[in-house]
């Protein structure tokens, strides 16, 4: 939704008149300096121009109908339509500096501009950073997302914001929730790292068009577009763990007004990786194909898109030998499979009124159907979920644009079918079958008097038919006392249905019970955060530096609990406190013309009613620290990276009630992971060569009683730390344009 | 393995700084019209054989190349603006390439407003 509404807000700009011919105007950067020599192009025509010495410049013998691309090197091109009978003002903005965010730049410094929400956005130049391997691993060079170890078996990585689990988190692919329900977990993986163009992560209860989940922050996925794809890219990638991946985007031109794009992965985990010689796989083995087509159709009013994405992955881990093929319930070995297959169309329709240039609607939706099939030991696991999903959003303004609005509607269907069975008598085996349909309504208004203020206030009901209605508030501000220093606040509400059955997969791979004592109602929480971000000139050169602080408080939530007893996960309804409070101080700098580093502070009070005692959230660092440095030369001729990450100790759940020899301390020790890469462009893409845990840190002993997995003491759950060593990969990028 | 961080840093550093012996540079005049121009050529030069720097004055037109000798030569250079579809000193443009440039890039594009022929 994002994309559409910065191209119907650059749309906006236009004003119509119905002579038709002379065009003119000024360029200017967004400190309102004219662009010498910027390129204006018609789309499709041979005309053009370039603006003079004061930013000026006038084309002749356009239409209406016409399109004009404005291009300035190290911005962000524009496209706009024409203006006829006044000036057209035109503002571009810095390479990697998007229209609606706060922007930390690869190499530069953190933009402040008029964005209420506190936004990073991560560029494809951020994102190449970490060449490996999806949206999980995207995050690595990102100091408000991290990222941790879900178990010793099943190899699924969890990101975590504010301290608090993903889940927390709404997971957006342009601007429609992608990565939830049953997906909540693993769908990260299925996002493959070579469709990303970029990813915004906003911190603190997001806006209410894109709905109520957003607890924590919103983290929007931008993949590439048909217009903005290479011809052809080609990349494969080796690891050392003997993962192979192999990634084709195709641009597909088709008309003026019609294009397409096509994007594939496959990739596969092909060895049985034991680095600790515990006699279990350190990640499953996998193998996974994934497709993507989209069509895009751009009119003169109408803009509209379908797509559709299909998957299909399987994974087999556990002990050394386990196969694909073998069946979890009567192999003598065991197993971890997770096999599970989606299909999604989706896309989005849009139309702006050139006489009325405030106004425009959009509508976005998906339809979706994944199914899962898999377990851990003789724990078997069967899920399906369907998903109907439409928000149509209206936007406009009240007088003046000092006053915009977005309203509308949504509606949210779906459908879980889940299955569990411990084959065990008095344990867990359940179904789950839900249904659950949410109709809402949504308004927000922008009040934006100046260049130095903005206040966003938003509201939203849903109609939940299982849990009631839904009242979401949501406040954001900005206001930039200075040029230099902007201070924002916000307050939200966030609702989400937890899936405990997905949720904990990482208990799967344990001996404990698991029992399920809870009502399921929905999780409900507050958040509300205060950020100030500032910039100064140190030796000309600015440095950024961004403190802010988030408080989030639980009124309903789901708990995990692993504290009553080391045999035990007791699932059931909060009772008493829970919160996090969070602290991030982030500052970057630009060394040198080719050095920039970054480095953070962050400090997670995380504390959770479990076993009856309000403590802080099992394996959470409360203290960490990241640093990254990057070097690259001009046009990225030669790139390199090294990011350090500690974290301090984690508080890791009770097990005084085990034997002595299978007790764990009551804190995991701190540790560093390091990463570095470095890469080699040329004319026709670029290499690169990479180490991830470089200092070959690993959590000793990650399962406890692994010779006896099908025993009592089992239990890889309790993971605190990476399974697997010091891991080496390579590989190319191949861009065609011509 | 401190010293494994350190060395992948250093390659970077090294591959940047190594051989400044024989470096050589040479200016070509160019019939670059833009930043559009400039940024097109630079970036091309850039990833060519044996060159260390290159920057284009929009004043002069000239480029300025720092590069290895040995591992290119001035005609190779020349050649290479060429193909990217500018002349050099005296050598034309290629006039494939020279079709495949932006409009503000071809003669007069510079002027506006500019209706070029041909695409």
């Amino acid at each position: 939704m994002k994309t559409l509404l910065i191209l119907f807000s650059g749309l906006l700009i236009s004003i119509t008149a119905f002579s038709q011919g002379k065009v003119s105007g000024e360029v200017k950067n967004n400190a309102q300096e004219p662009l010498i020599g910027a390129t204006i192009q018609v789309i499709g025509k041979s005309i053009g121009a370039v603006t003079q010495i004061d930013g000026s410049f006038e084309l002749l013998e356009i239409q209406p109908s016409d399109r004009l691309i404005f291009t300035y090197i190290g911005y962000v091109s524009d496209t706009l339509s024409p203006v006829f009978g006044e000036k057209m003002m035109v503002t571009l903005f810095e390479t990697d500096e998007s229209l609606e965010t706060v922007t930390v730049r690869g190499r530069t410094e953190a933009i402040v501009d008029e964005a209420p929400f506190l936004n990073i956005l991560i560029t494809e130049a951020e994102l190449q950073k970490a060449a490996c391997c999806n949206l999980s691993e995207s995050f690595e060079t990102n100091a408000s997302v991290d990222v941790s170890y879900a178990d010793a078996v099943t190899g699924t990585k969890m990101i975590q914001m504010m301290g608090l689990d993903g889940r927390y988190v709404l997971i957006s692919r342009e601007g429609i929730p992608n990565i939830r329900g049953l997906n909540s977990r693993l769908g990260l993986t299925f996002v493959p790292g070579t469709w990303i163009q970029s990813i915004d992560v906003g911190k603190g209860a997001g806006s209410v068009i894109n709905g109520y989940e957003s607890m924590t922050g919103q983290i929007n996925v931008e993949l590439f577009k048909p217009e903005s794809m290479d011809k052809w890219y080609l990349n494969s990638y080796l690891n050392s763990f003997g993962r192979l991946e192999i990634n084709a985007n195709r641009q597909i031109p088709i008309s003026e007004k019609w294009s397409s794009g096509v994007m594939f992965h496959a990739s596969q985990q092909f060895l049985e990786m034991d680095t600790n010689g515990d006699g279990f796989m350190d990640m499953p083995k996998t193998r996974q194909v994934n497709f993507l087509n989209r069509w895009k159709y751009e009119g003169d009013q109408l803009m509209a898109q379908i797509g559709i994405n299909v998957f299909s992955s399987e994974s087999a881990g556990g002990q050394l030998g386990f196969g694909f093929n073998d069946n979890l319930a009567t192999s003598p070995m065991y197993g971890y499979e997770m096999d599970t297959r989606k299909a999604e169309i989706f896309g989005k329709i849009g139309m702006i009124y050139p006489s009325k240039p405030t106004q425009s609607w959009g509508f976005q939706y998906s339809m979706s159907y994944q199914d899962f099939s898999g377990g851990a030991g003789r724990r078997i696991y069967e899920g399906k979920e369907k998903t109907l999903y439409g928000n149509f959003i209206y936007q406009n303004v009240l007088g003046s644009s000092f006053h915009q609005y977005k309203t509308g509607v949504s509606f949210l269907l779906d459908d879980f079918d889940e299955s569990f069975n411990s084959n065990q008598t008095g344990s867990l085996n359940t179904s789950f079958l839900r249904t659950e349909i949410v109709p809402g309504a949504f308004f927000e208004y922008n009040y934006i008097p100046n260049d130095n203020f903005t206040l966003v206030a938003g509201g939203r009901t849903d109609f939940h038919n299982l849990f009631g209605t839904y009242f979401t508030p949501r406040v954001h501000a900005r206001w930039a006392f200075t040029p230099s220093l902007t201070l924002r606040g916000s307050i939200g509400k966030g609702y989400r249905t937890p899936n405990a059955l997905m949720e904990n997969s990482m208990v799967w791979v344990s001996s404990r019970d698991i029992q399920y004592e809870a009502e399921l109602q929905p999780e409900v929480s507050w958040n509300s955060g205060l950020s100030l971000a500032g910039s100064w000139m140190i030796k000309e050169k600015p440095l950024s530096v961004v403190a802010d602080y988030f408080y989030t408080q639980f009124e309903s939530q789901l708990v995990y609990d692993q504290d009553i007893s080391s045999d035990l996960l007791v699932i059931d309804n909060l009772q008493g406190d829970s919160y996090a409070k969070s602290f991030q101080l982030e500052a970057s700098y630009p060394i040198s013309e080719r050095f920039e580093a970054k480095a953070a502070y962050k400090n997670y009070q995380n504390l959770m009613t479990t076993n009856g005692i309000l403590q802080q959230v099992p394996y959470q660092s409360q203290d960490r620290f990241f640093f990254n440095m990057a070097y690259a030369t001009r046009f990225d001729k030669w790139k390199a990276d090294l990011t350090v990450n500690w974290n301090g100790p984690q508080r890791l759940p009770d097990t005084s009630d085990s034997p002595s020899e299978f007790r764990l301390e009551t804190e995991s020790p701190d540790f560093f992971l390091v990463n570095a890469q470095i890469s080699r462009g040329f004319r026709w893409g670029s290499i690169y060569l990479g180490g991830e845990n470089i200092l070959n840190f690993r959590q000793e002993n990650p399962i406890v009683d692994p010779s006896n997995p099908f025993g009592e003491n089992f239990d890889a759950s309790m993971t605190w730390g990476p399974i697997a060593g010091r891991m080496i990969y390579t590989g190319f990028r191949l861009k065609i344009n011509n | 393995m401190q010293k494994l961080i350190l060395s992948l840093f250093a390659l970077a550093i090294a591959f940047t700084v190594n051989a400044q012996t024989n470096v050589k540079t040479i200016g070509i005049k160019t019939s670059a019209v833009c930043e559009m121009c400039k940024d097109r050529l630079e970036k091309d030069l850039t990833f060519e054989k044996g060159v260390k720097s290159v920057n284009l004055d929009l004043e002069t037109k000239v480029l300025n190349i720092a590069y290895i000798d040995g591992k290119t030569n001035p005609d190779q250079l020349r050649k290479r603006v060429t193909l990217v579809g500018y002349n050099a000193d005296n050598l034309p443009r290629d006039p494939k390439a020279y079709e495949k440039l932006d409009p503000c890039c071809k003669d007069g594009g510079m002027t506006t407003p500019k209706k070029s022929g041909t695409h």
